[in-house]
């Protein structure tokens, strides 16, 4: 019984005190509670006009710049020169805006054709939904890694 | 001997929560995101579009746009008739005042906005937006679940 005893009182002794740790736990919950955000978002970057755009003649000719407009149910692509002086020949394409996997094809057998893109032109029409322009513009912006993208202001009425 | 079994009875089992404010904790961490707490949208009615770009460090001001009403970091911009493109020079006055950003950094502003407005309220908003100096803007989105996690 003594040595029963004796044994249980050993074990107690060894266990650990765990109330320091619960204390700093219940502090840093609330704060990261608090601080958390649950929603996740996004943010599509663009360029807006004033921006200086190089524009020298000293680059390849092979550079290509797009221009994208979107027109409620289409997007309508089209390619120039540096200074968007000369249209492209046969780069000319509509594609709907319900169909976006298209126009991904589309950017990405462009990307494998021309080894280098100048800054893009964007711009959609007065009535074309928020939610259509910032999908095609993500998509763009996805597609095209790394290539600006120059937001037309202005010429919407 | 009974009074030893009376103490340790009394005695709070604390295993248990630990587990469980552990895994709390771990949670909290993994979800957290301190940039994106940082956006705070005034206009409760806005739902915004849905894009997969990655969040990007944002800049400071933003504007938000709803069917009537148009702010400027949090404040409504007053006078201004969505309708009326006169009143849309009130906006770029606003935002000609705004402090530019440090040395050497674009000028960049958010633009917050319901899915559904049309598209020419954003454009009057960037011509004021480029009208007054700024070089860059970031349209704030909800993150499109991937379709893996659909």
């Amino acid at each position: 019984m003594k040595k029963l005893a004796r044994h249980k009182t050993q074990n107690t002794e060894t266990e650990l005190n765990l109330n320091p740790m619960m204390d700093i736990f219940v502090g840093l919950v609330p704060i990261l509670l608090v601080t958390a955000s649950f929603s996740h978002y996004a943010a599509v970057q663009t360029s807006l006009p004033g921006k200086e755009v190089s524009q020298s003649s000293e680059k390849p000719p092979a550079e290509v710049r797009l221009t994208f407009e979107v027109q409620d149910q289409f997007v309508v692509v089209s390619g120039f020169d540096s200074g968007f002086d000369k249209p492209v020949p046969g780069l000319l394409e509509k594609f709907s805006t319900k169909d976006l996997v298209k126009l991904k094809q589309q950017i990405e057998a462009l990307k494998a054709k021309y080894p280098k893109f100048g800054p893009s032109l964007f711009f959609a029409t007065a009535s074309t939904p928020y939610q259509t322009a910032i999908s095609v513009l993500d998509l763009i912006k996805t597609t095209m890694k790394g290539s600006e993208i120059i937001l037309a202001a202005g010429v919407v009425e | 001997m009974k009074l030893r079994k009376i103490e340790s009875a009394q005695k709070l089992n604390l295993t248990s929560l630990l587990d469980m404010m552990t895994n709390i904790l771990i949670f909290l961490i993994v979800v957290q995101s301190p940039e994106e707490a940082d956006i705070k949208i005034t206009s409760k009615s806005i739902k915004l579009p849905e894009a997969e770009t990655h969040m990007a460090k944002l800049p400071p001001n933003r504007i938000e746009i709803d069917n009537n009403k148009v702010l400027l970091n949090g404040e409504a911009v007053a006078g201004l008739e969505i309708n009326s493109a006169q009143t849309w020079k009130t906006l770029g006055d606003k935002l000609i005042t705004l402090p530019a950003p440090a040395h050497g950094k674009p000028r960049g502003i958010v633009v917050i906005s319901d899915q559904k407005i049309p598209y020419q309220l954003i454009d009057r908003a960037a011509s004021q937006i480029a009208r007054a100096g700024f070089s860059e803007v970031y349209f704030l989105s909800d993150r499109k679940p991937e379709e893996g996690k659909q």
